[in-house]
């Protein structure tokens, strides 16, 4: 069931989203050779912590971290620790905070140091990817019109877009209905209403989609070992133009 | 946080092995592998662990049941079997 937000609840989620946002400049500030994911962790748990809100990655079905850091090939949901970032590394920052019993969720893929035109143009198609599925987040569209967007902006750079993992409605739970593919076909879907939340995230390989998890149970990675990235944007589809909830 | 396209709740149809085209409702997930259920040869107490490849997502999801899942509830294989009987 997708649950529809009143003007309340959205006030609620601007302020979980505004939290996010800030979150993720704090944290990409610390990002440069040296410095270890748990480092960036304590950053972003502070921060949060800080601002009255809650890290909800923290604990979430086990999850031990505060934020996902996802380095090189390894997609989504990387479990920060001692690593140290180098220099042409990319590392994907996921971040939720949850206040007022609202969440707000998003992420950025940032380039360590100096990184190769490959790894930029990479990072540069997934951020891209991400704004045209939220252009076609109007109310009247359907879930498909935003799928079909991200996938076919992303194939005609020749990447993988990942199947396993999806984007997701938020509100007080981090996953809600519906689920947000990257893939799919237009027209298809839920029908798109003012007041519904959604997390649209394009998980972007550089080989093919295919994923695997390692052994943690968390850290899913490519399945050739190519690196991949990560954008995510909370947002909330209005009337007009869609809102973009994590965003300063 | 990404979710996985398969849910905990939802209802998944074998793909590979001697149960090929039988459903489930799934109610674990780890790394690679789900848990399911079907309420008769496989129980609540005792699922079939299987590689989350050799499975399909069906559209339906079993709400009452996600949710109760979700909250720690224990589900009984009565539910599991009317959920798979709504198909």
């Amino acid at each position: 069931m997708i649950i529809l937000k009143s003007d309340r609840e959205l006030a609620y989620m601007r302020d979980a989203g505004k939290i996010v946002a800030e979150t993720l400049v704090e944290v990409k500030k610390a990002v440069k050779p040296g410095v270890s994911t748990l480092e960036l962790d304590r950053i972003a748990e502070e921060y949060i912590k800080s601002r009255g809100a809650i890290p909800t990655f923290k604990g979430y079905n086990g999850f031990p971290g505060n934020i996902c850091a996802s380095i090189n090939e390894q997609v989504v949901h990387g479990i920060p620790g001692l690593k140290k970032l180098k220099n042409g590394d990319n590392v994907s920052v996921d971040i939720g905070a949850v206040i007022n019993g609202y969440n707000g969720d998003a992420a950025v893929t940032i380039a360590v140091g100096e990184v190769d035109a490959e790894m930029q143009k990479l990072l540069d198609v997934t951020e891209q990817s991400l704004y045209k599925g939220i252009e076609k987040a109007m109310a009247g569209n359907r879930l498909g019109d935003i799928s079909h967007a991200i996938q076919a902006y992303v194939e005609d750079h020749g990447y993988g877009v990942v199947r396993d993992y999806v984007g997701h409605g938020i509100g007080r739970k981090m996953h809600e209905d519906p689920q947000v593919p990257n893939y799919g076909h237009p027209g298809r879907g839920p029908r798109l209403k003012s007041g519904m939340t959604l997390a649209i995230e394009p998980m972007i390989n550089l080989g093919t989609h295919e994923v695997k998890t390692l052994d943690d149970g968390w850290t899913v990675v490519t399945a050739d070992g190519k690196p991949s990235a990560h954008f995510e944007h909370t947002i909330a589809i209005t009337d007009g133009k869609p809102e973009i909830l994590t965003k300063l | 946080m990404s979710a996985h396209h398969i849910s905990i709740g939802q209802i998944v149809i074998s793909l590979a092995g001697r149960d090929t085209g039988h459903p489930y409702l799934v109610i674990g997930i780890t790394g690679n592998y789900v848990f399911m259920a079907d309420g008769r040869e496989r129980s609540v107490k005792k699922p079939k662990k299987k590689n989350i490849r050799h499975v399909k997502a069906n559209k339906f999801i079993a709400a009452a049941l996600a949710e109760k899942l979700s909250q720690g509830v224990v589900i009984t294989d009565e539910e599991v079997r009317q959920a798979l009987a709504n198909l």
